[in-house]
């Protein structure tokens, strides 16, 4: 096989793995399809570390594999499997069509800005806050454009579908709401957006190079990968088309030399190649011998790095971390499974693969809530809607185990709040008129009626609440709920409704009672 | 159909029931009392889509109600995400059978829909209502969208004056109204005029604004064709979602109407209750909607 077919290769896999991740993420209607996560998620590097770290199995070496590739191929992950790094190219590729071609430059390696970023990411995680693999995170990155960005424009194309259809009396397609749309959530997904579509068009690959943090790590791992792209020196007449092909920015075409904790393994130089001089194989060719590559600083720099970023940020940290942990009564309500506050902000990435997939949309993406180091993670919102009783879908979705896998028995015993009725407001209570709807939504019945004046009035009996915010959600007071679910740091057992005697069998008979 | 039409077209069906229960009345001294028009069939002890079939040979048959070509909207009881042997939505063995009786006497197009409380996507697939209708010819319609609904006046109405009600009621040419009887937490019991609660939108406002008589004064803007009150399963307490298959009785029971507070009252007897102490049958009997004397009605009761 020629090698130039490796690109090929290279782009037909990285384009399917995109698609994949885009229809799980994007498909506008909830579907059973959400299950297809499992076909990517594994492999992919963030995700799979934080849910080795959360759950410790097996099921989750997923990132210990992509290690070892990259030992042996180099950061082939970056071409391959990483969504943002396939969305680049697709931006890229569309620009092009629009644009004339830039050519691409050999661009100096940044290694104190690649290193403070790696590190920092690392250390401010241990220090339990991930606002930086949150941010930065090249998956969850991807999750934000897709169900920010591209699920809305997918939403309008459906919702546009479904009018037309349902004129013609077909009702197969049908209108799908956006209740969690965020206007702060939205631009700061689209700030990123814009920032990484600049870094592509005019920096190539720099933004995997330089920022992010999953790139860097790796980058640490390819110094001397087993099987790389060589330049035959004595083949090579020094034409620099590899050069500007190389979306890395990491062939130096003087020296003929190529940066592999930069390489990212894409191909795009073997078809270039005026004299089939670029091959990617573990046999060293007629190599320069004496050059050394940039390798070796890399640790060296990161170690440094790392060193003096340890002992500033031990203070710093202590100092932000009070702010994370302290009142949390007037935190968010997280999602069944996701254990408690602490759990869930410590593994979730936002990347909104939840909130994507969220049948009823009650999770959505918070602002400030969580406080700054939890931005944009998602929370239950029963101003919005309320969770459903029997689903468990976003414990299913959640490729970080920060919403920890749940059965639909187990969700029935977890309280994530409880209910708290005020009797002020209550429309029974105020009014003296019939109500009952938190009660009639109640799927435990924690919140029950109770005879009141020739009415029947709500009580509430939260040691069987789950805090599904039903109640809240349906209570039709104004402006001011009557009844809310108030959050537990730490979620709590919730007991499961008691079976009460079974009423008097209506036996059959032939009478009728009129 | 246009608003216009619709309107003539109801005063006419309406003028012709009510000749036709007239003139019942008459025959029914004298000759046997199966030959006669009846105002309410109650079927006992079979399987839903038999007791169906019982009531409307009792009825006279599906083509008494719908005319070849016209489009019927069925409306059952799909607001909750639960199976169909929980009992929290209307039985779907029923809802096919009615379907089926539905295109058998020549509909164009028989919809089905409600506006869920649970998630709909949920509701319609887990109470085996969509399959059902699927399988018997209907159309499943989501009731999910606010556009759908359309502002309509209750001229009647003592407190509820306005309320957006889903299109499709306004443009069907037949309206079948698909209760199931329940406890009811709010209500007590939840039967065909409750179940109407699910083709208007904003609930939430009645809810705040008295709800018995919102209910009663909606009752008065379209009456159903026909009322269906499925009482094969019942949830008994806990209500309307009911918790648990403990909530859960055999009935085996069926009421067939044209009167929603007759359908009402006997349903509230059935489930044995005190009619009387529903204060929204009170309500909706003194704005005539219908009858709560069962005794002035001429009822068929069937035991299979």
């Amino acid at each position: 096989m020629s090698q130039a077919r490796l690109r090929i290769v290279r782009i037909v896999i990285s384009l399917l793995i995109l698609a994949l991740v885009a229809f799980v993420f994007i498909s506008p209607a909830p579907s059973a399809y959400h299950h297809l996560r499992k076909g990517f998620s594994f492999f992919q590097f963030v995700p799979s570390l934080l849910s080795f770290v959360s759950l410790i199995s097996w099921t989750t070496i997923g990132f210990i594999i992509i290690l070892l590739l990259t030992v042996l191929f180099g950061r082939a992950y970056c071409s391959f499997l990483c969504p943002l790094g396939t969305i680049q190219d697709v931006l890229v590729f569309i620009k092009r069509k629009v644009k004339r071609k830039k050519k691409y430059r050999y661009l100096r390696p940044l290694p104190l800005l690649r290193y403070t970023v790696l590190g920092l990411t690392i250390l401010i995680f241990l220090f339990g806050s991930n606002l930086l693999v949150e941010m930065l995170d090249p998956f969850s990155l991807s999750g934000r454009f897709l169900s920010q960005l591209a699920r809305p424009v997918f939403i309008f194309i459906n919702n546009g579908l479904a009018q037309v259809l349902q004129s013609w009396d077909i009702y197969s397609v049908y209108l799908v709401s956006w209740k969690t749309f965020i206007p702060a959530v939205f631009l700061v997904t689209l700030g990123f957006f814009l920032m990484i579509l600049l870094f592509s068009i005019f920096r190539g690959r720099d933004y995997c190079n330089t920022v992010c943090p999953v790139g860097t790590l790796l980058g640490l791992f390819s110094i001397r990968p087993v099987y790389k792209i060589r330049i035959d020196h004595g083949g090579c007449t020094g034409c620099r088309l590899c050069e500007l092909a190389c979306k890395a920015g990491c062939i130096d075409s003087e020296k003929k030399e190529i940066d592999y904790s930069r390489c990212i393994v894409c191909f795009d130089c073997i078809p270039a190649c005026s004299g089939k001089s670029i091959t990617f194989s573990s046999v060293p060719a007629r190599e320069n011998p004496e050059i050394k590559t940039f390798p070796s600083t890399g640790r060296r720099d990161f170690l440094k790095g790392m060193t003096v970023l340890g002992l500033g940020l031990v203070v710093e940290s202590c100092k932000i971390l009070p702010a994370t942990a302290a009142s949390s009564e007037e935190k968010p309500i997280t999602p069944p499974g996701s254990l408690g506050l602490d759990h869930f902000t410590q593994y979730c990435t936002a990347c909104q693969l939840c909130v994507s997939r969220c049948p009823t949309q009650v999770l959505t993406p918070s602002f400030f809530e969580y406080g700054w180091s939890g931005m944009l993670i998602p929370k239950m919102d029963y101003m919005r809607s309320f969770c459903n009783y029997e689903c468990v879908i976003c414990s299913e979705v959640c490729p970080t185990g920060a919403i920890r896998k749940i059965t639909t028995d187990e969700k029935k015993q977890i309280q994530i709040g409880k209910v708290w009725l005020r009797k002020k407001p209550c429309i029974v209570y105020d009014q003296k008129t019939d109500c009952g709807a938190c009660s009639e939504h109640c799927p435990t019945k924690a919140v029950y009626m109770v005879p009141y004046h020739g009415l029947f009035a709500p009580e509430v009996d939260p040691s069987i609440c789950v805090g599904c915010g039903a109640c809240q959600y349906v209570c039709p007071t104004i402006p001011d709920k009557a009844i809310m679910v108030v959050p537990h740091a730490i979620h709590r057992q919730a007991q499961l409704p008691a079976n009460e005697e079974i009423p008097d069998e209506v036996l059959p008979s032939d009478e009728f009672p009129f | 159909m246009k608003r216009r039409d619709f309107l003539k077209f109801s005063l006419a069906s309406w003028l012709l029931a009510g000749t036709a229960a007239y003139t019942g009345k008459l025959f029914a001294a004298g000759v046997m009392d199966n030959d006669a028009p009846f105002d309410l069939v109650a079927v006992k002890n079979g399987e839903p889509g038999a007791m169906f079939d019982a009531a409307m040979k009792a009825m006279g048959g599906m083509g008494n109600f719908v005319n070849k070509g016209q489009t019927v909207v069925v409306k059952p009881n799909i607001g909750w995400d639960a199976p169909p042997e929980r009992a929290a939505n209307t039985n779907p063995a029923l809802v096919k059978r009615i379907v089926e009786h539905c295109i058998r006497a020549g509909a164009k197009t028989v919809y089905v829909f409600d506006n869920t409380c649970d998630n709909w996507i949920n509701c319609y697939r887990n109470s085996g209502i969509e399959k059902a209708v699927k399988d018997a010819g209907g159309k499943m319609v989501p009731g999910n969208t606010e556009a759908n609904y359309q502002e309509v006046t209750i001229a009647q109405g003592k407190t509820l004056k306005k309320t957006k009600v889903h299109e499709l009621i306004l443009e069907s040419d037949v309206f079948i109204n698909v209760p199931i009887l329940k406890n009811h937490s709010a209500a007590q019991l939840t039967i065909s005029m409750k179940n109407l609660m699910g083709i208007i939108w904003d609930r939430y406002y009645w809810h705040r604004t008295n709800l018995n008589q919102c209910i009663a004064d909606f009752a008065t803007y379209r009456k159903p064709d026909l009322n269906v009150v499925d009482a094969y399963r019942v949830i008994m307490k806990r209500g309307p979602k009911g918790v648990s298959m403990e909530d859960v009785s055999m009935m085996k029971s069926l009421i067939v109407t044209k009167d929603m507070v007759a359908a009402d009252t006997a349903a509230t007897k059935l489930f044995g209750k005190e009619p009387d102490k529903l204060s929204v049958l009170r309500l909706a009997a003194e704005l005539g909607v219908g009858k709560m004397g069962l005794e002035q009605l001429n009822i068929k009761r069937i035991a299979l």
